[in-house]
């Protein structure tokens, strides 16, 4: 019995060293600091879009329509002359909303059901491996346009869409990784002591095996916010009264020749926010995991 | 070998009967609308109500009021003669519609998977080969940031510049070699930036293996150390993501060729979804998936005819 405290002891020992090791190299790499500082920000603004946004997003003024930048109007004006830059900032809670929901509900039951089935083997394993096979085996789009057929249009059928889309990546990293671990001597050791499964699966696999979900988490954000705008370009999945950068340009599709603003703002928005989580999603990975090749990241 | 391939064909068939029900029920578990949709779309307009009477008719007729279990299994066992049913939105078999639009979405996956894959491996190759020189920063920024860009985003810029603004390509349609180039730019664009890092990465690992150095050290010209012993062992990883990339191109074609009006089988699910022609929508979803399991069980087995040291369990 003491002798596993020591081991689990030694385990906790290590993992603080392992904290204070990558709260070292994230001292080590100002550009990563920048990144998650700009993260920072496109969260606040998103929380407070509507105090920042100077217009009403939805307030026309056909006289003054499709202008260029302006004191004015910042990003220029849409095809009704409403403020682009109020549509882009209230656009950027709606996605920000519904990818951080989508996000942590999927980490959740995807990490939940992942480690269950790695660490119970056996048929439930088997059964589990072949559901998350057959929720990969259908192309991101392609499961969501079949799901938007079925649950039509909506913020939160959205986000319940979206998980089912990507609960089985996350379900199959956390798999591999608890599979990995789950014979290493410390998880044997706290199975000598006859401590209960879960404990072992919560305290002493989990802290071992979910950075790289967490990776996968972070660069998943940028993937959900580009699935959003996708599937709203496509007039699925929100109802045009909800302003959203993928159904602003296709809304600007029209006037493009004369207007080029209305499409080229709200890919830049969409481009920046994917761009700042894939750099941060990297930026984890590096400081995380020493042994992946993590030269000339930021 | 035999084993498995015996072990990875049976996986195959039960991953598609699993998603074929899956498909079926996801498709159509919204029991009534459907046929409300439908009956709006096929005879009356899609801002008006239909009648309950028109809706009852619709559903007879097209058998949307039997017993799902039922449905599920006439369609499977049509799929299994090679009937894949009756598309009610265009009135013609399904399989004569995918024998139509197969071809062109064939064709631009195509040349976006040639274009991803060429231009991926000698930017990859040329990124590894100057690493941390200028233009290994370029292809890094770049490659970050195309992967950061929505593909439909990307279209329409490429509409914006070269259509509209340059004049150089035509906007959409499908009539000669010229309507292809932006559509499958916009489509590889992501599979191209994968390609280059994985490639990137890849290479390095490999140039520093002993066999590169012994081959250096042989004294053969730099050429021939990089294409015949670094690049043949550096690409199979790159193997892995084209299989992977398969089907995100498939699917990104949906979103391509609506917006190219490309002919293909991505615009033509658009149309069925927007009319709920289940048939339609169900037999088209399990082609795409059919082909992406297809091509990714064939690249498993590629592995081992590239690289002979691989063998299965």
């Amino acid at each position: 019995m003491s002798e596993t405290g020591t081991v689990a002891r030694i385990k906790i020992w290590q993992s603080n060293v392992r904290g204070a090791d990558w709260y070292y190299r994230l001292r080590q790499r100002p550009g990563l600091q920048i990144v998650f500082v700009l993260l920072a920000v496109v969260l606040i603004a998103a929380v407070f879009a509507p105090v920042i946004s100077p217009q009403d997003p939805a307030a026309q003024d056909l006289y003054g329509k499709n202008q260029w930048m302006s004191a004015d109007h910042w990003f220029g004006t849409d095809y009704l002359g409403r403020d682009l830059f109020s549509r882009v900032v209230c656009g950027l809670q709606t996605s920000m909303a519904i990818a951080v929901t989508t996000i942590v509900i999927t980490f959740v039951i995807g990490t939940a059901i992942g480690s269950y089935a790695g660490y119970k083997g056996g048929w439930v394993d088997n059964v589990i491996a072949r559901v998350i096979d057959v929720f990969l085996a259908f192309p991101s789009i392609i499961l969501a346009l079949a799901l938007v057929t079925l649950l039509g249009s909506g913020i939160l059928n959205m986000i319940f869409m979206l998980s089912i889309v990507q609960w089985a990546s996350f379900a199959r990293l956390m798999r591999g990784q608890v599979l990995a671990e789950k014979n290493a001597e410390y998880v044997l050791s706290a199975r000598a002591a006859g401590l209960p499964g879960w404990w072992i699966l919560l305290k002493h696999l989990m802290p071992n095996c979910i950075m790289p979900v967490v990776v996968l988490a972070t660069m998943d954000l940028g993937h959900t916010i580009l699935t959003i705008s996708t599937l709203s370009f496509l007039g699925l999945g929100l109802p045009p009264s909800i302003p959203e950068w993928g159904s602003m340009i296709n809304a600007g599709l029209d006037s493009m020749r004369t207007a080029p603003l209305n499409v080229i703002v709200p890919g830049l928005a969409i481009t920046t926010v994917t761009l700042l989580f894939n750099l941060a999603g990297e930026g984890v990975r590096d400081i995380t995991d020493p042994g992946t090749d993590a030269e000339g990241s930021l | 070998m035999h084993h498995y391939l015996i072990k990875r064909t049976a996986y195959l068939i039960l991953t598609l009967v699993i998603a074929s029900m899956f498909t079926f029920v996801v498709v159509n578990a919204t029991p009534g609308e459907p046929a409300e949709v439908l009956a709006r779309h096929l005879y009356i307009g899609l801002e008006e109500v239909a009648p309950p009477e028109l809706i009852a008719e619709v559903s007879e007729r097209y058998d949307l009021n039997k017993p799902l279990l039922q449905q599920y299994l006439e369609w499977v066992g049509g799929i299994l003669h090679g009937d894949l049913g009756h598309s009610i939105l265009f009135n013609k078999p399904v399989d004569r519609l995918l024998m139509l639009h197969l071809p062109p979405t064939i064709l631009l996956t195509a040349v976006a998977m040639s274009f991803a894959t060429i231009a991926g491996l000698v930017l990859g190759i040329y990124s590894a080969l100057h690493q941390n020189k200028i233009s290994d920063h370029i292809i890094r920024v770049g490659t970050i940031f195309s992967v950061s860009m929505p593909g439909f985003w990307v279209a329409v810029m490429l509409i914006l510049v070269f259509s509209i603004w340059l004049g150089l390509t035509p906007v959409s349609g499908y009539s000669g070699p010229q309507y292809i180039i932006l559509p499958a730019i916009a489509l590889g664009l992501h599979t191209m930036a994968s390609i280059i890092r994985i490639m990137r990465t890849s290479m390095l690992e490999t140039m520093d293996k002993p066999f590169v150095t012994f081959a250096k050290a042989k004294g053969l010209p730099m050429r021939r150390v990089i294409c015949s012993h670094a690049c043949k062992n550096a690409f199979l990883p790159v193997l892995t993501v084209i299989g992977m990339s398969f089907g995100a191109l498939l699917a990104g074609s949906v979103v391509i060729e609506t917006i190219f009006s490309w002919p293909g089988i991505g615009a033509m699910l658009m149309k069925a979804i927007s009319a709920r022609d289940l048939v339609l929508i169900e037999s088209t979803i399990m082609v795409i998936v059919f082909m992406f399991l297809i091509v990714n069980f064939v690249i498993d087995l590629l592995y081992h005819v590239i690289d002979p040291r691989i063998t299965y369990e």
